[in-house]
């Protein structure tokens, strides 16, 4: 017998009860992070899951969304509320600023010109 | 029927007047004998005791006589006029007072069928017969209320079928759309709309049960914590339920009793939420592991149940004869009726007979040895709105987790940024405390402040300065070869046209 297709048990909407998120500065893409800030009892239990979720390390909105089953709009205001009470933080997904070696840009701009 | 009041009453009268004949001959024997036993018994003080006793007897046997004259004969004694009068009335208090007393007695019970109305009718042929057409009566009326009632029970059951079918439809759309849309305003309907129609569909489900159709589902084996914060979703006011496990392994429920299962804690506290007034505590409800199964609890800080309603609920958990729409009441209190109903087909105990710490009421579900099972969390996770386990710190992690450091020495930028800026000691102390031990992601090691100080230059030693010079540089070399290929070839084209 082929196992049914599995309808949801628990729908989404028992993780929140607004999904107006606090702040508009979270996307997909926004990168979260736990604080270290512990986790107690008066956090719910997808905000605990949550806040456990990113102990491991830093994950995208996006990757945190999939990995709770949740939709992004519901996890966007979960997170809002969690850097709000500075569980996590948010930061945009911005790579490391480093001054370029000028003599490698020039050997690179040299070897472009060369190519035509 | 026209025969009864002449022929019976005579029947009947015949029969008195020889019980009275009877009754007289005994009289003059006991009175003789009596006389007998004065005359021997004159001089001593034994004998007087005897003839006290012997006229005593005699008393009271004259006494019966009298009785059994004025009883028996008394029928007998009237004409065939007086009897048919007699006769007619008392089928007149038949129709009058009987009857329907009879039908209101069968509607509530506590009301008292009176008997027949004339004393020299009672025991006779004629109340027996009118008792007889009594009874045939009450059997006409059960008889129908059963029938209709399974009418009405085949047509709820069908209409609920089709319509919770539709919602289930209505249920995967709207979820589907609230993957697919992140606009706020859209979810926040999405979310009010998920929510009305998984209080429908509770309604419906649990109205075609009461009615004797099956959960209308079938689901995999399922979390037991999944299975009553899925009930939990189903009741208005679902925020005023606090759920906690207490359960230190992952207790599944086997496929076929999932869905029975949320739909009695599903009404259960749809009723615990109902009789708890808003501001107050929340319903506490919590998962326990016991000797020969698993059980929810169920605490409500609400008003409680009075005897009446206690004895009700009791009466419809039990559940031995069949279930009637009209013995619920109106309103309806449906609720036990269809806990009663699941009940009884897979193995649940249901008790709401002891009152809860907090005033309320305490329900607790009672899950048999053999609908359980244990989940394998990794195949099958908990939903992260489920209650978490709670169970000691799991040392087989530990060791895994240093494996994988070893394995995989590569690290990044965001990791070793996230870490420093939080304050490494922090992150060390969560590292270690794993009393709720989730399953975890591992493709990150966890950054501590040893692995910080080793390595002052993460992300840029990921490229190699000398192995990218070299990619490049051959790149180039043959790229410069294939224009110098292609301007030779033209050359040649040129010279042979």
């Amino acid at each position: 017998m082929t196992p049914a297709p599995r309808r949801r048990l628990v729908p989404s909407f028992l993780a929140t009860d607004s999904v107006q998120p606090t702040r508009n500065t979270l996307d997909r893409l926004t990168l979260l992070s736990s604080t270290g800030m512990a986790t107690t009892d008066d956090l719910t239990h997808v905000k605990q899951r949550l806040i456990e979720l990113l102990q491991g390390g830093p994950l995208a909105l996006a990757e945190v969304a999939a990995r709770l089953v949740l939709p992004v709009s519901l996890v966007r205001a979960l997170v809002a509320e969690l850097v709000d009470s500075s569980h996590l933080s948010a930061r945009a997904p911005i790579p490391e600023a480093r001054v370029h070696d000028p003599q490698l840009l020039e050997a690179v701009l040299h070897g472009l010109r060369s190519i035509r | 029927m026209t025969q009864i009041p002449e022929a019976l009453p005579w029947t009947v009268a015949v029969v008195m007047l020889a019980a009275a004949i009877v009754a007289v001959i005994l009289l003059l024997r006991t009175r003789r004998s009596a006389a007998v036993a004065r005359a021997e018994a004159q001089s001593t003080a034994q004998a007087a005791a005897g003839r006290f006793q012997a006229m005593e007897a005699g008393l009271r046997a004259e006494a019966a006589g009298l009785r059994a004259e004025t009883h028996g004969a008394g029928l007998a004694r009237l004409t065939a006029e007086e009897k048919y009068g007699r006769v007619v009335k008392e089928v007149a208090h038949l129709t009058e007072a009987r009857l329907p007393a009879l039908v209101t007695h069968l509607r509530h019970r506590h009301v008292p069928v009176p008997g027949t109305q004339d004393p020299s009718l009672a025991h006779t042929d004629v109340a027996l017969l009118l008792e007889g057409a009594l009874n045939q009566v009450a059997q006409v009326i059960v008889d129908t209320e059963h029938r209709v009632d399974e009418g009405a029970q085949a047509v709820l059951r069908d209409t609920t079928a089709s319509i919770q079918a539709k919602s289930y439809r209505i249920q995967s759309m709207i979820e589907e759309m609230q993957f697919l849309y992140d606009d706020p305003k859209l979810a926040e309907q999405l979310l009010k709309l998920d929510q009305t129609n998984e209080e429908n569909l509770r309604q419906i489900q649990a109205t075609g049960v009461l009615c004797g159709a099956w959960p209308g589902l079938t689901r995999a084996d399922s979390h037991l914590g999944d299975i009553v914060a899925g009930a939990q979703s189903r009741i208005p006011g679902y925020q005023r339920v606090q759920v906690t496990s207490q359960l230190n392994v992952p207790v599944g429920v086997v496929a076929r009793a999932v869905e029975p299962l949320a739909v009695i804690v599903a009404e259960l506290l749809a009723n615990a939420v109902h009789h708890t007034p808003q501001g107050t505590r929340a319903v506490d409800v919590s998962l326990h592991q016991v000797q020969t199964g698993a059980c929810v609890l169920i605490d409500d800080p609400g008003v409680g149940m009075t005897d009446e309603e206690r004895e009700f609920a009791a009466r419809m958990l039990s559940n031995q004869q069949s279930l009637l729409l009209t013995h619920l009441g109106d309103p309806p209190r449906a609720g036990f009726a269809t806990i009663g109903r699941l009940v009884k087909q897979f193995g649940f105990t249901v008790t709401v007979d002891k009152p809860s710490a907090y005033g309320g009421v305490r329900a607790v579900v009672w899950i048999p040895d053999h609908l359980l099972m244990l989940m394998d969390e990794v195949t099958v996770p908990m939903s992260a709105m489920s209650p978490a386990l709670r169970r000691p710190a799991e040392e087989t992690r530990e060791p895994r987790e240093r494996e994988t450091r070893e394995v995989e020495p590569v690290h990044t930028g965001l990791g070793a940024a996230s870490g420093s800026g939080s304050g490494s000691g922090s992150v060390t102390g969560s590292d270690s405390d794993a009393a709720i031990d989730l399953p975890r992601r591992r493709r990150q090691k966890r950054t501590t402040a040893q692995d910080q100080q080793q390595d002052t230059a993460p992300a840029v030693s990921a490229i190699d300065p000398e192995q990218a010079a070299q990619t490049w540089g051959a790149w180039h070399s043959g790229t410069q070869r294939g224009v110098e290929d292609a301007q030779t070839s033209d050359e040649e084209e040129g010279s042979q046209s």
